[in-house]
C-alpha cells in the first residue's frame, strides 16, 4: 500500500517537473518578433484609417475571430462562428474588404496574437491613442494557466520621454523602445 | 384606402431603424442652464483634486450626449453608469441638481436619503488614472464614488471604506438588488425586476418579455459580460452576472436575437443565438417611462 503511494507521488512529481517553468513574456518577445509585429502594426493602421475596428480571436485554437467595428456612435460586433449572412449591413457597407480583414486575421494568427485594437490613454490630461496587441502572458503552454495577458502598447503621439515613461510606469507599463511599452494585465481587450 | 395607408405606415415603421430614446428637449435645456448658473472657476473646498473646468465640461457633455457616458476600464462602476445613463435620458435636471449640490456642499438630497461623501472620497475624486476617458471626467469620478459609498449590498460587506484602487474591486461592485434599490432611490419611480444574482428567471421567454416590456418601459439587463464578449482562452469562466446595460431595442431574425443597447459610452449592436441569450441574462429591470 505504502509502496504504491510512493510510486504515485513520485510519478506526480516527475510529471509536474516535465512542465516548463512559468516564464512570462517580456521585452525579449518584442525584439524576437519585431519585423512581424511592425508589419502587422503598419497594415492595421492602414485599415484603421479606412474604418476604425478591432479584431481578435475568441477561442484557443485560433479558429474563430470577433470583429468590432466602430462608427461615431455605434459599435457593431460580429463573430465568425456565426453565418456570414448575419453580418450587420453597416459592417458590409464599410470600406474594409473581406480580403483585407482575412489578411489581418492571418497575421495575428501567425503571431498567436489574441487581440488587436486601439485604446485611449491620458497622460497629464493629454489624450494619446495606443495600439494594443494582446498575447498570452506565458511563454509556454501549460495545463493550468493563470489568467494573465501580455500586452504590447504602441503609442501614437510622440511625447517627451521624461513625461511619458514615469507616468506609464505608474500605470504598470514597461518601456521597451521609442513609444513601445509592455504590460501584464488581467484583460486582453 | 385608409387601411392600405395604415399598412404601408406599419411596414415603413418596421423597416426604419429603431432609434435610441431621446431626451425631453426642454428638460435638457433647463439642465444645461442650471450648469451654466452653477459654473465656477473656483475649486470646491470639498473636492481638492477636482478641476472645476474638467468637472463642468464633463457635466455638460453628459447632459448633451448621454450616449458617451463611460465608466472607464477596468472599474466596477458599470451599475452606476447604467443608471446614470438612464437618469441623463429621463431626468437630467435632477442629475445636474445633485451634482452641483455635491460639488458645492459635499452632500445632495435625493428622494429617500441624503447622499454624503467621506474625506477619503473627497481626496480620491479627480485622481483616478489609467481608466481611459474617465481620467479627465472628474464629475463622473465624483458621482460614481459617492454612489458606491452611499449604497451598499452584500458584495460590499468585506470592504466598506474606500482605499486607493478600490474602484477596481468589490468595494464598488453592484448586485441586482442594490441596483434596483439605487434606481428607486434616485428616480422615485416604480422599479420592476425579474431575476436574481445567481440565476435568471426560470419560466420566462426572455426575448418576448424584453420585447414586450421595451414598448412601454425602459429595460436594463444584468448579464454575464464574459458571455457577451466570449473567449475560451482559459478554462474556468464563472457563470455569474458581471455587468449592467441599458437595452434600446431587441429584435429577432434568422433565429438570432439582435440586441441594441447602451454600453461603455457607445450604442452597441450584436446578434446572439437564442440559447446564448438565455445563458447571458440574470436580471431584467424595467421602469415605466414611455
Amino acid at each position: 500500500m505504502n509502496k504504491s503511494l510512493v510510486i504515485f507521488l513520485l510519478s506526480g512529481i516527475l510529471l509536474t517537473s516535465c512542465f516548463p517553468a512559468k516564464i512570462r513574456k517580456s521585452e525579449d518577445y518584442y525584439f524576437e518578433n519585431k519585423p512581424a509585429l511592425e508589419t502587422l502594426l503598419k497594415d492595421y493602421e492602414a485599415l484603421y484609417r479606412k474604418q476604425p475596428f478591432a479584431i481578435g480571436f475568441s477561442d484557443k485554437r485560433f479558429s474563430y475571430y470577433t470583429i468590432i467595428m466602430y462608427t461615431d456612435s455605434v459599435r457593431y460586433l460580429f463573430n465568425t462562428r456565426m453565418n456570414r449572412k448575419l453580418v450587420f449591413d453597416e459592417m458590409k457597407q464599410s470600406s474594409l474588404t473581406v480580403e483585407e480583414l482575412t489578411g489581418i486575421a492571418q497575421q495575428i494568427k501567425e503571431l498567436k496574437c489574441l487581440w488587436i485594437g486601439k485604446n485611449e490613454l491620458y497622460i497629464d490630461g493629454r489624450k494619446t491613442m495606443a495600439t494594443n496587441l494582446s498575447f498570452k502572458s506565458q511563454l509556454f503552454n501549460r495545463p493550468f494557466e493563470e489568467n494573465k495577458y501580455y500586452i504590447l502598447s504602441f503609442l501614437e503621439t510622440r511625447m517627451s520621454k521624461a513625461t511619458t515613461t514615469p507616468k506609464l510606469r505608474k500605470y504598470g507599463y514597461h518601456e521597451i523602445g521609442r513609444n513601445v511599452y509592455f504590460t501584464i494585465s488581467n484583460r486582453f481587450r | 384606402m385608409y387601411t392600405r395607408i395604415l399598412l404601408l405606415c406599419c411596414f415603413f415603421s418596421l423597416c426604419a431603424e429603431a432609434q435610441p430614446p431621446a431626451q425631453d428637449p426642454e428638460a435638457k435645456q433647463r439642465a444645461l442652464l442650471r450648469i451654466d448658473q452653477a459654473r465656477s472657476a473656483r475649486k470646491s473646498e470639498y473636492w481638492p483634486n477636482i478641476d472645476p473646468a474638467l468637472f463642468f465640461r464633463n457635466l455638460r457633455n453628459n447632459v448633451e450626449n448621454p450616449l458617451y457616458l463611460n465608466q472607464g476600464k477596468p472599474t466596477y462602476f458599470c451599475g452606476y453608469a447604467a443608471l446614470t445613463h438612464f437618469l441623463l435620458l429621463y431626468d437630467p435636471e435632477s442629475y445636474v441638481a445633485w451634482m452641483t449640490d455635491l460639488y458645492a456642499t459635499g452632500a445632495a438630497q435625493v428622494t429617500d436619503r441624503t447622499l454624503v461623501s467621506s474625506e477619503r472620497i473627497h481626496e480620491a475624486a479627480g485622481t483616478l488614472y489609467n481608466k481611459g476617458v474617465m481620467d479627465i471626467n472628474h464629475a463622473d469620478q465624483m458621482w460614481f464614488m459617492v454612489l458606491s459609498e452611499n449604497y451598499k449590498g452584500y458584495l460590499n460587506l468585506r470592504d466598506k471604506s474606500f482605499d486607493p484602487g478600490d474602484e477596481n474591486t468589490f468595494w464598488a461592485a453592484t448586485n441586482f438588488r442594490k441596483f434596483n434599490r439605487m434606481l428607486r432611490s434616485l428616480t422615485g419611480l416604480e422599479v420592476h425586476a425579474r431575476g436574481a444574482d445567481l440565476m435568471g428567471p426560470v419560466f420566462l421567454n426572455y426575448y418576448r418579455f424584453c420585447r414586450e416590456k421595451n414598448e412601454e418601459y425602459t429595460v436594463m439587463l444584468y448579464l454575464n459580460n464574459k458571455a457577451l464578449y466570449p473567449n475560451k482562452f482559459f478554462r474556468f469562466i464563472l457563470p455569474t452576472p458581471t455587468h449592467f446595460v441599458v437595452l434600446y431595442h431587441i429584435d429577432r431574425a434568422d433565429g438570432y436575437n439582435i440586441l441594441d443597447y447602451w454600453d461603455y459610452g457607445l450604442r452597441t449592436k450584436m446578434k446572439l443565438r437564442k440559447r446564448k441569450f438565455r445563458k447571458l441574462i440574470y436580471g431584467i429591470t424595467y421602469i415605466k417611462t414611455k
